[in-house]
């Protein structure tokens, strides 16, 4: 049971900065994710949390004791890493009780620990294999089996998932939720994929470029987000940018679609654009919010559309429709009966209400 | 199913044709370089069981009329009186002192060295290693002087504690470098792992590292132990009379007999002083193939 906080801290390699000021705060029982492309600096944040890099400048501080100046083995976490990292000549039941050992702990207690984590993990019947005889999703839970055994204060995820096919990801997927539910401790994980990130998380730290762009809950990362980055990071497909002009007509702010080879849809412009008249903004919808799904029929700021269909793609549950507005490549989420043949034309609601406004220039939401 | 085309036929029998053809030009050729390697070794063998008469009447590579095993007697524990026989015993045993304590020197000292340069980076760990990839390719004559000084002022030359210090010193750059290549291809999150399950650099070295290790260390032995059995500049150089390697005593054996030249008795020594190699070879040989490109591909 823990907190961490994270202050001001910064971390060169050479003469690039791979972290720029970093604060952060996770309270104790958090799910926090860190989430990124590779090469954002997400990894290298976790692994100065665990001691394993040093850092240029700022402060960590576990339970409010500044750790800076820890070794890895005292600060209490205990770290998943991507590849398993088993110790490959050792056995299950050596790679998970390994720390304990280190840590003198009584053979009693071990023995304890280790039948409960392995019952719970489902790999007691496989205590005396070696990591080669095993598959990937077992390695998987015995690496997890070996940081829970330690009961430490903070766990620590490195990509844990990348390595495992699709379904045994979404299984596992389930399962860290599932397990953190259970012990309630508090949890960094480190992503690239932003499905894993959305699932997992009580909250979302979004970094580019060793900064956090956007720290909020799952929720307010996708319907919020604070820039075309994190909009177009999180979601699949992405989020739809159509660029649009600010128009004054008489009196109102409006806003005009032209879907190829259409007739202009009209629609009301927020009042936060205000004082952008005949400025040009890019307007981020969803997929879900141009759609023919009936969800929207009594919503507000609903606006018919007519579009001609480019090319279509059945994912199963609805029907990804591919177009064209103002010029801009568009995606929409639709029923996936009574589709129309590639070519022809289809009447579609867009929902205004959820869309968000980017400034062009610099990515930034305008609100 | 139709009658098959006679052209087509006649072209499948002429590719069987030419396929055996090939296939015993192959072998024929495999043939005729295994027995050139292999005669040496033939012509050593059957000198060193005939009789001196036997080899001065006789042809090279007649077998012997009658085997006889004096020569190897000889070769190994003398003829049984005093001045000026030399034989190898006491040689072998110098050699084995020697090469027992400066391969598992150098070895273990290369894996520890491999392992730091690979799993603990420090500043300028790249430099280190260069510098000991330079070790490799100094060549020996140009260390001999500075070498005889520095055993003569630690008091350890002409003795094989001396030969065992220069061995592994001179042995380092190999063993480091096969060390650290195989080192590179293991994962840095099992170290990370390790370190945060509290074990520290030794505990992590001998627990977790060398268990994996068996591969390189095959290839390390195999190398040294051929490199020092084998080696007679470093012996003749700072090692002379009683305390001399079996290479060393071998040459003085074959060259400094006065009377008439022992051919069978030569050629058996020389059988003896390679034998330890041949046998290491054929023991772990498999391995050796095997560790040499265990680095080299990942899993």
């Amino acid at each position: 049971m823990a907190t961490l906080k994270v202050s001001n801290l910064s971390k060169n390699f050479g003469s690039t900065q791979v972290l720029r000021q970093i604060n952060l705060e996770v309270s104790d029982g958090e799910f926090l994710v860190l989430l990124g492309p590779s090469g954002c600096g997400k990894s290298t944040l976790l692994n100065i949390i665990a001691g394993l890099e040093t850092l240029d400048d700022g402060e960590i501080s576990i339970d409010d004791y500044v750790v800076n100046k820890m070794e890895p083995k005292d600060r209490n976490i205990a770290m998943v890493f991507q590849s398993y990292a088993l110790y490959p000549a050792m056995t299950v039941r050596d790679n998970i009780t390994f720390g304990l050992k280190q840590r003198k702990v009584s053979k009693e207690q071990t023995e304890k620990s280790l039948n409960h984590f392995s019952k719970m993990l489902k790999v007691d019947q496989l205590l005396e294999r070696k990591p080669a005889q095993l598959s990937g999703g077992q390695r998987q839970r015995v690496a997890m089996g070996r940081a829970l055994v330690r009961d430490p204060k903070i766990f620590l995820f490195d990509e844990p998932l990348s390595n495992l096919d699709a379904k045994l990801r979404v299984d596992m997927r389930a399962e860290i939720k599932k397990l953190h539910h259970r012990l309630g401790t508090t949890i960094i994980y480190v992503t690239h994929d932003q499905i894993e990130a959305m699932t997992l998380g009580n909250r979302i730290a979004v970094m580019k470029e060793g900064d956090i762009v956007q720290l909020g809950t799952p929720r307010e990362v996708y319907s919020e987000p604070v820039n075309r980055y994190v909009a177009e990071f999180i979601g699949s497909p992405s989020m739809n940018f159509i660029p649009v002009t600010v128009e004054a007509r008489s009196g109102k702010k409006v806003l005009t679609l032209t879907p190829k080879g259409q007739s202009s849809v009209e629609v009301p412009a927020p009042n936060f654009l205000n004082g952008h008249e005949g400025r040009e903004v890019t307007l981020g919808l969803r997929p879900e919010q141009i759609t023919n799904l009936p969800q929207w029929k009594d919503a507000i700021d609903v606006h018919s559309i007519k579009i001609e269909v480019e090319v279509t793609e059945p994912t199963g549950p609805d029907t990804l429709v591919f177009t064209e507005i103002n010029g801009a490549s568009v995606i929409s989420r639709c029923h996936p009966e009574n589709m129309p043949e590639d070519g022809a034309v289809m009447s579609l609601s867009l929902s205004m209400s959820n869309g968000v406004f980017f400034n062009p220039d610099n990515g930034e939401r305008f609100q | 199913m139709q009658a098959a085309d006679p052209q087509l036929q006649a072209l499948e029998r002429s590719t069987s044709h030419k396929r055996t053809f090939y296939r015993w030009l192959l072998f024929l050729i495999l043939g005729v370089f295994g027995i050139y390697y292999l005669t040496p070794m033939y012509v050593m063998i059957i000198t060193s069981l005939k009789s001196m008469e036997e080899i001065r009447q006789g042809n090279l590579m007649t077998l012997p009329k009658e085997i006889i095993f004096d020569a190897w007697k000889i070769a190994w524990s003398g003829r049984g009186y005093d001045a000026g026989d030399v034989f190898l015993r006491p040689f072998f045993w110098n050699s084995t002192k020697m090469v027992i304590p400066a391969v598992f020197l150098s070895t273990f000292l290369g894996a520890l060295n491999g392992y730091a340069l690979t799993k603990w980076r420090f500043k300028g760990d790249n430099m280190v290693f260069l510098l000991f990839l330079f070790g490799c390719f100094i060549p020996y004559q140009a260390i001999l002087l500075p070498m005889a000084r520095t055993l003569g002022m630690l008091g350890i030359s002409n003795s094989i504690t001396g030969l065992v210090v220069v061995h592994t010193v001179y042995g380092l750059s190999f063993t480091t470098l096969f060390f650290r290549n195989y080192y590179v291809s293991i994962s840095d999150e099992i170290i990370k792992s390790a370190r945060i399950d509290g074990a520290g650099f030794f505990k992590i070295f001998f627990k977790v590292l060398l268990p994996i290790s068996s591969p390189i260390i095959v290839v390390t032995v195999i190398w040294q132990f051929t490199n020092i059995w084998n080696d007679f500049l470093f012996g003749s150089s700072f090692s002379f009379g009683e305390a001399a390697p079996i290479q060393v005593a071998l040459n003085n054996m074959v060259l400094t007999s006065t009377s008439v030249k022992q051919y069978n008795v030569d050629m058996a020594a020389a059988f003896i002083a390679g034998f330890p190699t041949l046998i290491v070879y054929i023991l772990a040989g498999k391995y050796f193939i095997r560790g040499l490109t265990a680095g080299s591909v990942k899993g």
